[in-house]
């Protein structure tokens, strides 16, 4: 199983430059299921196949509120992303006792990784395999999409797919980037599943119970209920 | 050494315990007394001993020289109108009742779109400057493009004062925001040195919300063009000036628009002082001696 002789610790570089254990955790993102995001200035959407452990299990839950205007999609080991999820509540919460005023999404996605970055630096503990995409609006920039990665990288993005098989999703969206610039909400939330469709290699097809779509417009987050999910799906 | 009782306050220092007055104090001292023997000058205190300062006592004690004010600013004006908000206050910085720093700019830019003015403790204000100034530099690192507008700053202005106010050692500031939200609307409020806090169109701290406010209140209307709010500010500041030994006839008017942030040079208005009244001001008044 083992790669290298220099994959045990997070303080151990190989000679070309790489920190195994990182590149380890950047493949638990890809164990996870797939999460796509897409978006412009006015809107941007959240959608996230979901997963259950067993078929006696409940879905796992994909997509979480950090406040009023931001929400975020995990991939990768469920767990550390619920310490994300809470570190970035947190930070909301400070953010708005202090200023009066929901965190914007840049601040967020930068206090994620900071939190990811300083695990890199350790030799104890490991770096947190998860990637989370982070969907919010703020009154100065509008609405962004940023993703991170367990290395602690964050990128702002205009679309993006992480998890397994996102590659297809990828492609998708790389195919109708053009679209997404003038793209009314409706038309947002269609590329989105359609974009998540690509990577739903199952063998049934899309279904409430299996994705989870949240959308952001200026100001507001909202999670689509089940039934709303189903309509939407009836027009893929 | 031992380190012995003092007669009075240990943190104040300098006391003198004479020998026989403590009988517990005495015994600890028997050995100091052996080696030094009984005092030999007259100058010395005959029957006391030497003393040593409770250098450990004064650590502990609270410090409570920064609660109270020593060189102040009074009234801070702002006032809103059409498409900007002034902000008025004279240069000077008491020393109790002293006027000695009279060219004090009682302003500060916080940032594009934000101005701050006081009244009460200039070096908690400056303090507060720097708090404001770490805040500009934080976002600036960030580098994500966010600022903070009028409406953020004010916040975290009453957040700071009340932290303070519960630490028993606010900061001896009355505060004026003005500025424009990210909207673009314009905002001006006032936080007290215990995080009171609120809005209006037009706020005063310190002495002036009782001289000047009454005057906004009569002239004030929403849609005033500049000319008119400098002139009902003017008017205001002519008010105060008049009524208050505090202030000086040296003002500056900043004013915070949707093109950023300017801080007018120093004017004075023209004072009247030749009233009858003033020449013998007891005159008409029973109370008066």
């Amino acid at each position: 199983m083992f790669r290298n002789q220099y994959d045990q610790d997070m303080l151990t570089w190989s000679p070309q430059g790489r920190l195994h254990q990182v590149e380890y955790a950047m493949e638990a993102v890809k164990q996870g299921s797939t999460v796509v995001a897409c978006g412009n200035k006015k809107c941007a959407v959240l959608a996230a196949l979901k997963r259950k452990q067993s078929k006696l299990s409940s879905m796992q839950e994909k997509i979480f509120a950090i406040n009023t205007r931001v929400g975020v999609a995990v991939s990768g080991l469920s767990t550390d992303g619920a310490k994300l999820v809470k570190l970035l509540r947190e930070e909301s919460t400070r953010e708005e006792f202090v200023y009066g005023r929901s965190a914007c999404p840049g601040r967020l996605a930068a206090a994620a990784s900071k939190s990811l970055q300083i695990s890199m630096r350790k030799s104890s503990g490991r770096p947190c395999g998860v990637g989370l995409v982070l969907v919010g609006s703020s009154e100065q920039l509008g609405c962004q999409i940023f993703q991170t990665c367990p290395s602690g990288e964050v990128h702002q993005m205009s679309c993006t797919a992480i998890g397994g098989r996102s590659q297809s999703a990828r492609t998708y969206l790389e195919k109708n980037m053009e679209a997404l610039e003038t793209a009314s909400v409706d038309e947002m939330i269609m590329i989105a599943l359609r974009a998540l469709n690509e990577s739903n290699v199952d063998a049934s097809d899309l279904t409430s119970d299996k994705c989870e779509v949240a959308i952001v417009e200026l100001n507001t987050y909202t999670l689509k209920s089940a039934a709303e999910v189903t309509t939407l799906l009836t027009n893929l | 050494m031992i380190p012995r009782r003092v007669a009075h306050n240990p943190i104040i220092g300098p006391g003198v315990v004479p020998r026989g007055v403590d009988a517990e104090y005495d015994a600890a001292c028997a050995r100091d007394d052996a080696r030094d023997g009984p005092a030999t000058t007259t100058h010395a205190p005959a029957s006391g001993r030497a003393f040593t300062l409770d250098g450990k006592a004064r650590e502990k004690a609270p410090t409570t020289r920064t609660q109270t004010p020593y060189v102040t600013g009074t009234s801070a004006l702002g006032l809103k109108y059409g498409d900007g908000v002034l902000l008025a206050c004279d240069t000077l910085a008491c020393y109790g009742s002293t006027k000695r720093y009279k060219n004090v700019e009682r302003v500060k830019k916080v940032n594009e779109r934000c101005a701050i003015a006081f009244t009460g403790e200039l070096s908690d204000f400056t303090y507060v400057c720097n708090l404001l100034e770490e805040l500009t530099t934080e976002d600036f690192c960030e580098d994500d493009g966010m600022t903070r507008d009028a409406e953020e700053i004010y916040q975290y202005l009453t957040r700071v004062m009340y932290n303070r106010r519960n630490k028993f050692d606010p900061l001896w500031n009355s505060l004026v925001v003005a500025g424009l939200k990210t909207n673009g609307e314009t905002f001006l409020g006032t936080v007290g040195m215990i995080g009171t806090h609120y809005e209006d169109d037009h706020v005063c701290a310190g002495f002036g919300n009782h001289i000047a406010r009454p005057i906004f209140r009569e002239f004030y209307k929403a849609d005033m063009t500049e000319e008119q709010a400098v002139e009902v500010m003017r008017s205001a500041l002519y008010a105060c000036v008049m009524r208050d030994k505090q202030m000086m006839n040296k003002f500056q008017i900043c004013k915070v628009t949707k093109d950023g942030v300017t801080i007018s040079e120093p004017f004075a208005v023209p004072t009247e002082w030749g009233y009858e009244k003033f020449y013998n001001p007891t005159k008409f008044s029973e109370t008066g001696w």
